[in-house]
């Protein structure tokens, strides 16, 4: 028995879209004879290989549009995949998509039935889930002080999440898949929902999976981190090993021998160079130091500044959560 | 628990409905007739009030053939749907079974007080050919079995439009399919006439099954092969929901 809760393996989506009408004016009249739609195809999610460990809370993290929501879909069998394959608890999210959202909470566009309260929702959910807790919708409302009698319309942007996420947690899932979950929710909300799925869900031993680009919060909640940017899954590894093994150095010397599996990122400024490494610190230091190089400083690097690195706009853009 | 959303976002559309046939039944009931028709005429009156009930019952099919998977696409909780651990199938057999369950006995109740209102009729007239009207081809017809198969034929035809615009709203993925569907319902008659009067040996099929033939505008006799159209009719009404269940399928949410 596999010991993942999700695992991809060159998972692809790709939307073949037309555009690019060429020969077409500013008032989006043909102006020319020579039209040509030219079809190319979205990548949305391209090559994709992630697993997620049981019992994991597992933070997705990429920009908007890099294909966190997409993979999503797919896992939930909501979107056909172009090519690859993938499990869900096990199960193949096309062939056995029943008894994976018999197991497996999702939460994606955080839009439920707008004319119904909370507790119409909760009856109209409880018929599908063998494993629903009416004790729990009963609880979670209490707790995330959701008001069940107003429709979902009328509700405001954080009680239709803790709503939607009620629901979630009531259907008794071994695994909560999340997408956004506080996007647009004030830190008041956003504590008392990753409060709830730390300490009620994920601490015993169930899987969650939470996608977002809200850094300090995957930062603060998650054990593992996968970073997808493009479609592609760039980074996956333990947040410890992360925060352990990523380091910005800065050395001065000249023709320094360094391995490439070594060093992420490489800038040479004047005199000095910055390296964003990723391996054993002192092992490699010690080799520069061996080849008459001086460490200037080396340090720490948080998730934001890492994340920036590893999709590749670390020097485009000053990481905000530091700066705050 | 499904069907029980069905029947919320359709109670309204089901109520108002039932509270106009069941005021209509009152009024009839109500209703004193002074002098008794000529039992020659009760049969066009009778087509006339029998076809005279599928503009509004077809609205209804219309209406209610809006509500459900297509309608909760649109309004973007599909994702929250369709994570719901059911086959997409369940969702649209579910929208169409409860949609056609309500339907149903607003059709027959409708038919009902055709058939009451034609039977106080049939007896101002004193009944003459003991429950049977005359046509004009010189043969008789039972008012009851007249009003059943019009039963039959309206329910088709609420049926069709429904199924259609349940279609409709599927492959949009939005309530704005009941506008195509209208105009499909609307456009398909014109270009039947247009189609005719080209090519006058090509008989397009009619949205209405006609139950009686005409001659000089009174009813001339039953139509022939009646069952073999209600036949081909059911079989069109049950191809839509499975072509609906098709696109659902295929649908990325």
């Amino acid at each position: 028995m596999s010991d993942l809760a999700i695992e991809t393996q060159s998972l692809q989506k790709h939307y073949r879209s037309f555009h690019a009408v060429s020969g077409i004016s500013s008032r989006g009249k043909v102006a020319h004879p020579s039209l040509q739609k030219h079809h190319h195809f979205l990548r949305a999610v391209d090559g994709l290989d992630m697993h997620v460990p049981k019992g994991s809370i597992y933070g997705f993290l990429g920009r908007n549009g890099a294909g966190k929501t997409t993979t999503i879909r797919l896992l939930a069998g909501l979107a056909h995949p172009t090519g690859g394959r993938m499990q869900v608890l096990g199960l193949d999210p096309l062939a056995d998509r029943i008894p994976i959202l018999e197991r497996t909470g999702f939460v994606i566009d955080k839009v439920l039935l707008p004319s119904m309260t909370g507790n119409d929702l909760v009856r109209f959910n409880r018929g599908f889930f063998p494993r629903w807790s009416d004790a729990l919708a009963a609880k979670y409302a209490e707790v995330l002080e959701v008001p069940m009698k107003q429709k979902f319309r009328k509700l405001s942007t954080g009680n239709q999440t803790k709503l939607c996420l009620l629901l979630a947690l009531a259907q008794g899932a071994e695994l909560l898949i999340l997408d956004e979950p506080t996007a647009g929710l004030d830190p008041v909300v956003t504590d008392q929902l990753l409060r709830v799925l730390v300490d009620d869900f994920a601490n015993e031993g169930r899987t969650l999976f939470l996608s977002s680009h809200h850094l300090s919060e995957v930062e603060r909640v998650s054990d593992w981190v996968g970073i997808i940017d493009h479609g592609k899954l760039l980074l996956e590894e333990r947040l410890d090993d992360v925060r352990a093994n990523f380091r910005r150095v800065r050395v001065v010397g000249e023709n320094l021998s360094i391995s490439r599996n070594e060093v992420f990122k490489m800038k040479t400024g004047e005199g000095t160079t910055e390296l964003i490494v990723r391996t054993n610190i002192e092992a490699f230091t010690a080799r520069l130091r061996s080849q008459g190089a001086v460490v200037l400083d080396v340090a720490p690097m948080n998730l934001s500044e890492i994340f920036l690195e590893v999709i590749g706009k670390g020097e485009a853009n000053v990481p905000v959560e530091v700066l705050a | 628990m499904y069907l029980w959303k069905y029947w919320r976002e359709s109670r309204i559309a089901f109520s108002v409905a039932l509270l106009v046939i069941i005021g209509a039944f009152l009024n009839t009931f109500r209703e004193r007739i002074h002098s008794a028709p000529d039992v020659r005429q009760l049969s066009t009156l009778l087509a006339l009030l029998l076809y005279f009930q599928m503009v509004p019952l077809g609205f209804l099919g219309w209406l209610m053939g809006s509500i459900g998977a297509g309608r909760d696409l649109g309004e973007k909780n599909g994702s929250f749907l369709f994570t719901r651990p059911r086959r997409r199938g369940y969702f649209v057999w579910s929208d169409w079974a409860c949609g056609l369950a309500q339907l149903l006995p607003l059709v027959m109740l409708n038919n009902f007080v055709v058939w009451f209102q034609a039977h106080r009729l049939l007896l101002m007239t004193g009944d003459p050919l003991h429950g049977r009207i005359p046509l004009t081809n010189g043969t008789t017809a039972s008012l009851a079995v007249i009003v059943s198969l019009s039963c039959i034929i309206v329910f088709l035809l609420v049926a069709l439009v429904f199924s259609l615009t349940y279609f409709s709203t599927v492959a949009f993925k939005h309530a704005r399919g009941i506008i195509f569907a209208a105009g499909v319902l609307i456009a398909y008659p014109i270009l039947a006439m247009r189609i005719q009067h080209y090519w006058p040996a090509i008989h397009m099929p009619g949205l209405f099954l006609q139950q009686f033939t005409f001659a000089r505008g009174q009813v001339y006799s039953l139509t022939d092969h009646l069952g073999l159209s209600m036949a081909i009719r059911a079989g069109v009404v049950l191809l839509l929901p499975f072509a609906a269940q098709v696109v659902l399928e295929k649908t990325d949410i």
